[in-house]
């Protein structure tokens, strides 16, 4: 049921976050339904495949969009090992999306590819610090939640870590690892992309308020699907260099709640 | 018992025979025979569980040739066996003809010695066995002599080797028994240090990244395979009676197992030197094992088991990624990757054998790396209710070495495999023969049978944990499948639209070369940068001073940190020290003479009193 709505629903959190940024600009902006258009016309293309690639560039696709699947099917949840093998099915898919990025040999996706292992590195450490910390307490905590929103923003690839809006291919991170993509292997990127978007929604959710139904669920997830458009519209990406500094962040409040909640007990 | 000793013979009449007949197929013959033979025995007391031992007379004064072979031994021995015939039948492809006569008679005689070490009980046995393992291994280290590189590593293998096995016959000393009784602190310590030293525990590694890399292939295979993990097994066996301060153990093994992960990994990130990546990944693991270890003694059993666990799949995952890594070699004559790119299209059986081992370091599911990583962070989980700093710890370096795992191993791959080839040499490699590729898929095909297997292996002491397992890996297996089955609709799609190909995207520019792909370096840079403060990673910049500059030179270099900031200075120091005996020794006959006539002078008037 949590895969069905995953899969169907999270191209509108793209259409959301679009839209409230566009009404933060003034402008009218994109249909709330734009990326189904946008998915639907590129599962309908041909595609063309650059001379330098193997078939790791050609399956990398399916790999990816089934990890996000099978990540977004465990979740939401509240059991370690469940947690630990979503957290493990989002490194399996970027290993592939790495590895299609530098089978193109192109300087700029290796650039991406490079950012994107450096970022996930930082990102998984708070990641799993605040896995371990809610799962072992009570009530959700500020501090956590802080740290979850922060890493949620790095790995899905958005401001201030990423600029999913960016123009320039060397400035980009998550973007310009997709960028000799085309056709049905762009659609299923794109598509997993925005499935891993819910998916870190769905954990952050499990973690910080356990027993969540899926209406609930829904709700948080456009919730949050809002407030990232409000950070996109209100804040600059960070230069590359400061990121590791807000990342190593994330990782720091998790382990203060938890230092904070063993000197409370 | 007997299975196994006659397995050994055969092994060291097995080399003996290959100095006088220098034939591959003796060789390969006789391998086969000593290693199934040691398998069948090992097989015996795995199913029994019941040790096996046989006391022979020896006549060595404090030495008895006592041995045993009890499960844990044949823990040991048994993936040891099974990857020594597959080296071997590699290394018959490997190893040009006619080859050094001495290459396969030392082979023999490291691995019969290596069984010997884990049957041993007697000190004096044991220590001369390991001494026969250290120095066949030397010779195998030190085969390709003619380049200055190679004889550097075996130097300082040699002097690391030895400086471990001095620790250890002080060990011997003090707690003779080996492992029949539980140490005190004082001989746990000089066997954390005669053992670690050989598993390439930080700080005592720095020899294995110098050692294994210059190693031919299915040597280093072999080394990073099974040989480092004698050094496990000794500790394993000095904890196998619970020790006297068993916290203050347990701690000290989680603190250095911490410390040597994250080193490890960090600096194989840092490595341009396809091999040297390898072996400072296998200090990495042997970290993430003692880690283990120590946190099993902290009271979570389930960390030993994942230990175990993960010695297994490492020494099944790092030998297929040498042996991939040596046919690579093979073909390119270089082991830098900057030189390597574009080989998965030219060697496309090599590189799915690397895709694999690189995917199951890497910590990705299903794969060994994975387990281990999942069980550990179980644990840290559940020891965080007790004992919140270990659990924190555990934690910091299993998530760390997870991230920077995955980035060091998609840079191995993604730069020796995948893009165009930076030099003329790989781009005119190709697969090698059956031989080499044979020992290559099997160890693949062992990796993913293990990982599948692991459920079973877990199930008798730990039903619960072997359940939940195995429903996370046929959960994965059913992602495995959709994946199959979404690439075969994209490809049933694009069946009836237009493909095209066209170079890679370049911003519009359409004359790419392949100096201008991203290099390794380039692909390490970020992290390396952050973690300068470890790395101490040095690049020689050209300086391209005039409008129009001459030709200048770009390199980069990442010394080892202990190497540099602690060896070298503590060596230094000792050489000055050293150097003040010199105005005692300086040549002059007659300031000896002088010497000679104080020294009786003195001894008379000692006489005296």
């Amino acid at each position: 049921m949590s895969l069905v709505l995953a899969a169907l629903l999270s191209p509108l959190l793209l259409g959301i976050i679009t839209r409230v940024k566009a009404w933060f600009a003034g402008r009218r902006g994109a249909p709330l339904l734009q990326p189904y258009h946008d998915l639907l016309r590129l599962v309908q293309k041909g595609a063309v495949y650059s001379h330098t690639t193997t078939w790791v560039f050609k399956l990398a696709p399916s790999v990816c969009l089934a990890c996000s699947l099978g990540a977004a099917a465990l979740l939401p949840s509240r059991a370690l090992p469940t947690l630990l093998l979503a957290c493990s099915l989002l490194a399996l898919q970027r290993f592939w999306m790495v590895l299609a990025a530098l089978d193109t040999g192109s300087s700029f996706e290796g650039m991406g590819a490079s950012r994107e292992v450096h970022f996930s590195a930082l990102a998984e450490l708070g990641l799993l610090f605040s896995l371990a910390v809610s799962l072992s307490q009570q009530q959700p905590s500020l501090l956590v939640g802080l740290a979850l929103f922060i890493v949620v923003l790095a790995e899905s690839a958005r401001v201030p870590v990423d600029d999913p809006n960016t123009h320039l291919e060397l400035t980009m991170v998550h973007e310009v690892m997709i960028l000799d993509h085309s056709g049905p292997d762009l659609a299923y990127m794109t598509w997993a992309a925005a499935i891993k978007l819910w998916v870190l929604g769905a954990l952050a959710a499990s973690l910080l308020s356990p027993g969540l139904s899926l209406l609930e669920l829904m709700g948080v997830q456009i919730g949050l699907a809002l407030a990232i458009g409000v950070v996109e519209s209100s804040v600059a990406r960070l230069r590359l260099l400061r990121i590791s500094e807000l990342l190593a962040t994330a990782s720091a409040l998790a382990a203060l709640a938890l230092l904070l909640q063993t000197r409370g007990s | 018992m007997n299975e196994v000793l006659t397995g050994l013979v055969i092994l060291v009449v097995g080399g003996l025979a290959t100095l006088f007949l220098n034939h591959r197929w003796v060789a390969l013959v006789t391998a086969a025979a000593g290693f199934l033979t040691i398998l069948q025995g090992c097989g015996l007391v795995l199913a029994l569980q019941t040790p096996q031992s046989l006391e022979l007379p020896w006549a060595v004064p404090g030495g008895s040739f006592s041995l045993v072979l009890d499960p844990l031994a044949a823990f040991f021995l048994a993936p040891a066996a099974l990857l020594g015939i597959l080296a071997s039948i590699y290394a018959v492809g490997y190893f040009p003809r006619p080859g050094r006569r001495s290459t396969w008679f030392f082979l023999h005689l490291m691995m019969a010695a290596l069984g010997l070490v884990l049957l041993a009980r007697n000190g004096v046995l044991f220590l001369v066995a390991w001494e026969v393992m250290a120095l066949a291994s030397f010779f195998l280290v030190t085969s390709e002599d003619e380049q200055r590189q190679v004889r550097q590593a075996g130097w300082i293998y040699l002097v690391a080797t030895h400086l471990g096995s001095f620790f250890l016959i002080a060990f011997f000393a003090i707690a003779p028994d080996f492992g029949q009784s539980g140490v005190g602190p004082v001989a746990f310590v000089l066997a954390l240090i005669g053992f670690g030293s050989k598993a390439g525990l930080v700080p005592l590694h720095i020899w294995l990244p110098e050692a294994h890399p210059v190693a031919p292939s299915p040597v280093s295979a072999l080394l990073s395979g099974v040989v480092i993990n004698t050094g496990i097994y000794g500790l394993m066996r000095v904890l196998s009676h619970p020790p006297e301060h068993a916290r203050a153990i347990g701690w000290t093994l989680l603190l250095v197992g911490a410390i040597t992960a994250l080193t490890g990994v960090l600096f194989a990130l840092a490595q341009r030197d396809l091999k040297g990546l390898l072996a400072y990944s296998s200090v990495e693991n042997m970290g993430l094992v003692c880690l283990g270890l120590g946190l099993g003694l902290l009271g979570q059993p389930l960390a030993t088991a994942a230990a175990m666990l993960h010695l297994l799949s490492h020494g099944l995952l790092k030998s297929l990624l040498f042996l991939a890594a040596g046919s690579v070699l093979h073909q390119t004559h270089t082991r830098d990757l900057e030189e390597m790119g574009g080989l998965l299209r030219r060697m496309p059986l090599t590189g799915l054998a690397f895709l694999v081992g690189a995917a199951g370091l890497a910590g990705l599911p299903p794969l060994g790396g994975f387990i281990t990583e999942l069980l550990l962070l179980l644990c840290a989980v559940q020891a965080m209710q007790h004992n919140l700093l270990a659990g924190l710890v555990t934690l910091l370096t299993v998530a760390l070495v997870a991230g920077l795992a995955l980035a060091a191993f998609t840079k191995a791959f993604g730069i020796a495999f995948l893009g165009e080839p930076r030099s003329q040499r790989a781009a005119r490699a190709h697969d090698p023969g059956p031989l080499m590729l044979t020992p290559m898929a099997l160890l693949a095909l062992g990796a993913l049978g293990l990982a599948a297997g692991t459920p079973w292996l877990l199930s008798r002491t730990y039903p619960e944990q072997s359940a939940v397992l195995a429903s996370l890996l046929s959960f994965t297996g059913l992602v495995v499948a959709l994946a199959a089955a979404l690439y075969a609709l994209r490809s049933q799609l694009l069946k009836t639209r237009p493909v095209g190909a066209a170079p890679t995207w370049g911003c519009g520019y359409l004359a790419p070369s392949t100096r201008m792909e991203y290099t390794g370096l380039s692909f390490s840079q970020p992290l390396t940068d952050l973690f300068a403060s470890v790395l101490h990673h040095r690049v020689h910049q050209p300086r391209m001073e005039p409008i129009f500059p001459a030709e200048e030179t770009f390199s980069d270099e990442t010394p080892d940190l202990f190497e540099d900031e602690v060896y070298r200075p503590m060596l230094e120091g000792l050489v000055r020290l050293s150097g003040l005996l010199r105005r005692l020794q300086h040549g002059r006959v007659q300031f000896y003479v002088l010497y000679v006539l104080v020294t009786l002078v003195g001894l008379l008037a000692w006489g005296q009193l």
